[in-house]
């Protein structure tokens, strides 16, 4: 329990509000002509208060528009919080969109140093990054052929390679289990899992309740950028079954 | 505002760190353009050495200029123009196009800089490798000093491109129009600046033209010294104004907009 009530990450009212720009306010015609810029604003996250602890596997949850990507980005450092804190304890590792950073008129082997580097992977670890790619992602000789040749399964098998290499400390995932034909989904989910036993803190955003329910024991629920329930993963999947009700 | 410019210094420090992402990225760029043809990345060389050959032909009539020296004139003022304006042109866009990397995690924002400035120097790289054989075609010879004056203003033009792309990419991404508008005034500073005429060739016009073109001076700084004259004073001193200038401005412009270039993607 010692180790489990060590704060990785503690967000404190937490608020991310976007600003809707259009062509008018985006233009400098309109700033000299005295508009101040924004005319919309959209509250993203609102009053988001929560501490995840070392270790804890958990699952974000809601409806579409709810603030889970949001969220998750945020604790990725990808929108600096407006309002409120957070305070991380440990490294991060995020997977959102895994294919960024491939080159579709590159080879496949051409690719992999394109995702190491946009991963943060370093150049020296090539080798042992090619032979993973290779054993792993089993596309043999199509590896030297360029990227959009490929079928959308196999461009992911390698950016899903590579994407989970390293990771270490917190792992932020947002429905990225299971890609590929049937057989590589398994696959995938095997090595997804073996990395959350290295992850120390698994946060997984999914609309999958039973993915949810296999990885997961806390569930936090969103709803209109608030925390609306926060608790065991199986009740946390009734509430959005409610919600979604309400629609 | 002590702390917020500290966290700039940061950004452009951390952002040189980097270096794997913008190398391997910046070479891509370069590869990505040419992969499907024949000659590759050579066509960057090929196309210049063809405007060069065709215009310094062309229009040493017109200007009635030393024939050799025109030549020399024209490829170097040419090559530092390309530098400069593909630096800037392409510079508005370079954080808008950094979006989809911008979204997964924590970046230092000048870490995009910096690619597009080595993709730039590989392209300058290209074409100045034609600069010795055209020296030697012609028989002439700057001397090593001319050569590393030359170099050292070329510097110069490097760092002072990294600050006017960072600061360029920052009010594009807010302003979306300011592109087009560099875009259209790049094309007319082509006209504007002592590329294939000079000077005396405008005469009184030519020298209020050169007296307000910041480009004039940093051709200069690096031509000069190649075409055998004397060491570029004024242009420098001018050339280092503006440079320190851009980085004082950018410094401040991305210190007061750090916290919110992300909600602008």
């Amino acid at each position: 329990m010692a180790l489990n009530s060590y704060p990785d990450i503690i967000c404190n009212d937490l608020q991310v509000e976007f600003s809707l720009f259009d062509s008018i306010s985006r233009s400098v015609r309109a700033r000299m002509g005295g508009n101040t810029g924004a005319i919309r604003t959209v509250k993203a996250l609102d009053n988001v208060s929560v501490t995840i602890n070392r270790g804890e596997r958990v699952g974000i949850l809601g409806n579409n528009g709810a603030g889970k990507s949001t969220f998750l980005r945020t604790l990725a450092g990808v929108y600096p919080p407006q309002f409120g804190s957070v305070k991380l304890n440990n490294k991060i590792t995020s997977l959102f969109d895994i294919a960024v950073g491939t080159d579709p008129n590159a080879s496949g082997y051409e690719n992999i140093p394109l995702l190491m580097a946009t991963r943060n992977i370093s150049i020296s670890k090539l080798d042992e990054v090619i032979s993973d790619v290779q054993d792993f992602t089993e596309l043999e000789e199509a590896l030297a052929r360029p990227l959009r040749t490929y079928s959308a399964g196999m461009r992911l098998r390698i950016a899903f390679t590579i994407a989970t290499f390293q990771v270490n400390g917190i792992l932020l995932m947002d429905e990225v289990i299971g890609v590929g034909d049937a057989q590589f989904a398994k696959k995938s989910k095997e090595r997804i899992i073996s990395l959350m036993g290295q992850a120390g803190t698994l946060i997984l955003a999914s609309h999958s309740s039973e993915l949810l329910e296999t990885h997961c024991r806390r569930g936090i629920v969103f709803n209109n950028g608030k925390i609306v329930f926060d608790g065991d993963i199986t009740e946390a999947n009734k509430v959005v079954l409610k919600l979604k009700d309400q629609f | 505002m002590k702390l917020i410019i500290k966290d700039v210094i940061q950004d452009v420090i951390d952002g040189a760190k980097s270096y794997e992402f913008w190398m391997t990225f910046g070479m891509n760029d370069i590869k990505a353009k040419y992969r499907r043809s024949k000659l590759g990345q050579w066509w960057i060389t090929l196309s210049v050495a063809l405007f060069i050959l065709v215009i310094g032909a062309l229009y040493q009539g017109i200007f009635n200029a030393d024939s050799k020296t025109y030549l020399v004139y024209v490829a170097i003022g040419y090559i530092i123009w390309l530098f400069m304006q593909d630096s800037i042109g392409s510079g508005c866009l370079v954080i808008a196009q950094a979006k989809p990397f911008l979204l997964q995690k924590k970046w230092p924002i000048s870490t995009f800089i910096y690619r597009l400035v080595y993709r730039e120097i590989l392209i300058f790289f290209h074409h100045v490798v034609l600069v010795p054989p055209l020296f030697l075609w012609l028989g002439l010879w700057p001397g090593l000093i001319g050569i590393f004056y030359s170099i050292l203003g070329m510097l110069l033009v490097i760092f002072t491109s990294f600050w006017i792309i960072f600061l360029l990419a920052i009010i594009s991404l807010r302003f979306r129009d300011f592109s087009p508008i560099i875009q259209s005034l790049l094309r007319m500073a082509f006209f504007a600046t002592p590329i294939i005429w000079q000077e005396r060739n405008l005469g009184q016009l030519g020298e209020y033209i050169n007296l307000l073109n910041p480009f004039g001076y940093f051709l200069k700084i690096v031509r000069e010294p190649l075409l055998g004259n004397s060491f570029p004073q004024q242009a420098w001193l001018v050339s280092s104004c503006i440079s320190v200038g851009l980085l004082v401005l950018t410094l401040c412009v991305f210190a007061s907009t750090n916290k919110r270039i992300q909600y602008w993607l």
